[in-house]
């Protein structure tokens, strides 16, 4: 089972944060807030802020591993760097910008306003991520289900997120036996083999998943469901040092834009 | 030092390559600007709503099928999550949702693909919440749509069923990639040359990992669907995939 990574990860710290009492629509739109501020603020200074100001949260009051907590960070890296360095550096046939290099008949070149640009769009990605971080690291997707209702989302769409959180894990678990028996049948051997065994694994899970929802829907009719799923949900009342705290740190933020 | 420079650059595509890890096509947390975040999220608006009445329409006729949503959403998100073989080593995943698109037809895949969306951002930091209106578009409903329109474009000009799923699959994979790196070109045009030149860094840059995986992810959705063929006629049935096909 300790091969399990990300999403059980990602959800067990949520559910185990210091910070799961604190009202998920708080945390939803405090979050969404920051993220937005960061985006359109769009200052190294603002977003380094963020960035620290939602790590030590996450860190701190969260009490999640540093160690983990900067793990999760190497998840967009590929994608940040691989689309800055996009965006910074051009190519073209004759000499242009600040700086080139010749490869054969092309040149690679960047300006100092590209990098200025890149290094701006880098550190504003880490300091939205920093925020999304703090939400997903502190609040149970089952909370975030329960507070986009608040948000008045057609209870279609709410039933299907609370039914999809559930059966995520159900098939993750299925779909890791299967991993294992094909494993030990040597089903990984080679690149023909793999595609093969993956192919029939995503095949038996398609069929033991249709099997499971007939069976569950059973289940559902026979406890008396009538298209609407009722959960205990926890009354979390918003305190006064969290209201102070979000507009604190938002006055905090305009200052510091108003400074620069 | 010309042939210097050429090997600093062939080490520095090779490191993307191999280094590349999953979800590359996701755009991240913060990545684009506001007025993207909001215009994409207009476009899928349509979509989503014809999606939502069709899915509407289902439960109306069969309230079962509710469960079954359910697990296909969940399914496409199990299968876009797994790490999926490679020739060079590297750890890619599929989108899931030509396969998604396939089975259980475009405007459902529309809505489950943004539930799965939400989930992979919350569950596994993968997207994001501001960048969800652009991956949604590009993912869940550019790709799919493409993938269906194809299959059936197929079945209709009586190409062999197997082949029809691979081209389906692959060319929604592509046009997922080619539609990412055109939103990412939108919000930052080229000093030179503008969204055009732009459009085309990105797509050189992601081309390394982007190709072979389509490839991968045809060949992959191939592979399973005949297996489902073989397997599962019963199931296919139910979710209304095999009529067309008898």
């Amino acid at each position: 089972m300790n091969r399990r990574k990300g999403l059980h990860t990602i959800d067990a710290y949520a559910c185990s944060s210091g910070l799961k009492n604190v009202n998920a629509s708080y945390k939803i739109i405090l979050s969404m807030a920051v993220i937005c501020t960061v985006i359109a603020a769009d200052r190294i200074i603002i977003s380094l802020i963020v960035l620290l100001a939602a790590s030590l949260a996450t860190v701190l009051l969260g009490r999640i591993p540093v160690r983990v907590y900067a793990g999760f960070y190497k998840i967009p890296m590929a994608f940040l760097i691989m689309s800055t360095v996009a965006i910074a550096v051009g190519i073209s046939t004759g000499v242009s910008g600040d700086f080139w290099i010749r490869l054969g008949p092309v040149y690679i070149y960047s300006t100092y306003q590209g990098i200025i640009n890149g290094f701006r769009l880098y550190f504003k990605a880490l300091g939205a991520v920093s925020s999304m971080y703090f939400l997903a690291l502190s609040t149970p997707a089952g909370e975030v289900v329960f507070a986009l209702k608040g948000f008045h989302l057609p209870g279609i769409i709410i039933e299907l997120m609370n039914m999809i959180y559930r059966f995520i894990f159900v098939l993750m678990d299925t779909q890791a036996s299967m991993q294992t028996a094909a494993r030990s049948r040597l089903g990984y051997q080679g690149f023909k083999t793999s595609c093969r065994t993956f192919g029939l694994i995503g095949a038996s899970l398609l069929v033991v998943s249709m099997k499971k929802a007939g069976a569950y829907y059973d289940a559902l009719i026979a406890r008396g469901y009538e298209g609407q799923l009722l959960f205990l949900e926890e009354e979390k009342p918003v305190n006064g040092t969290q209201i102070l705290a979000f507009i604190g740190f938002f006055l905090l933020i305009a200052l510091v834009i108003w400074l620069t | 030092m010309n042939r210097h420079v050429k090997k600093m650059a062939a080490a520095f595509v090779m490191i993307f390559a191999f280094a590349t890890p999953a979800y590359a096509m996701h755009i991240m947390e913060g990545y684009l600007p506001l007025g993207y975040c909001i215009l994409w999220a207009v476009v899928c608006v349509p979509f989503l709503a014809a999606g939502y009445f069709s899915i509407r329409k289902t439960l109306k006729e069969n309230r079962r099928a509710i469960t079954v949503l359910a697990m296909a959403g969940a399914f496409i998100f199990v299968i876009s999550s797994l790490k999926i073989p490679s020739v060079t080593g590297s750890c890619s995943h599929m989108t899931g949702t030509g396969l998604g698109a396939i089975l259980f037809g475009p405007f459902a895949v529309s809505i489950l693909g943004i539930i799965v969306l939400v989930f992979q951002a919350i569950l596994l930091a993968h997207g994001g919440l501001t960048s969800l209106g652009a991956n949604t578009f590009s993912m869940a409903i550019a790709g799919p749509f493409l993938s269906y329109g194809i299959y059936k474009l197929c079945s209709k000009l009586k190409v062999n069923r197997m082949v029809s799923v691979f081209i389906a699959a692959m060319a929604g994979d592509l046009f997922t990639y080619c539609v990412t790196s055109l939103q990412l070109a939108m919000a930052y045009p080229s000093e030179v040359g503008g969204v055009g030149a732009s459009a085309a860094k990105f797509l050189a840059i992601f081309a390394p990992t982007q190709l072979p995986l389509a490839i991968i992810e045809g060949i992959l959705t191939t592979v399973i669907v005949m297996a489902l063929e073989t397997y599962a006629l019963p199931e296919l049935k139910s979710i209304g995939f095999a009529k067309e096909g008898k």
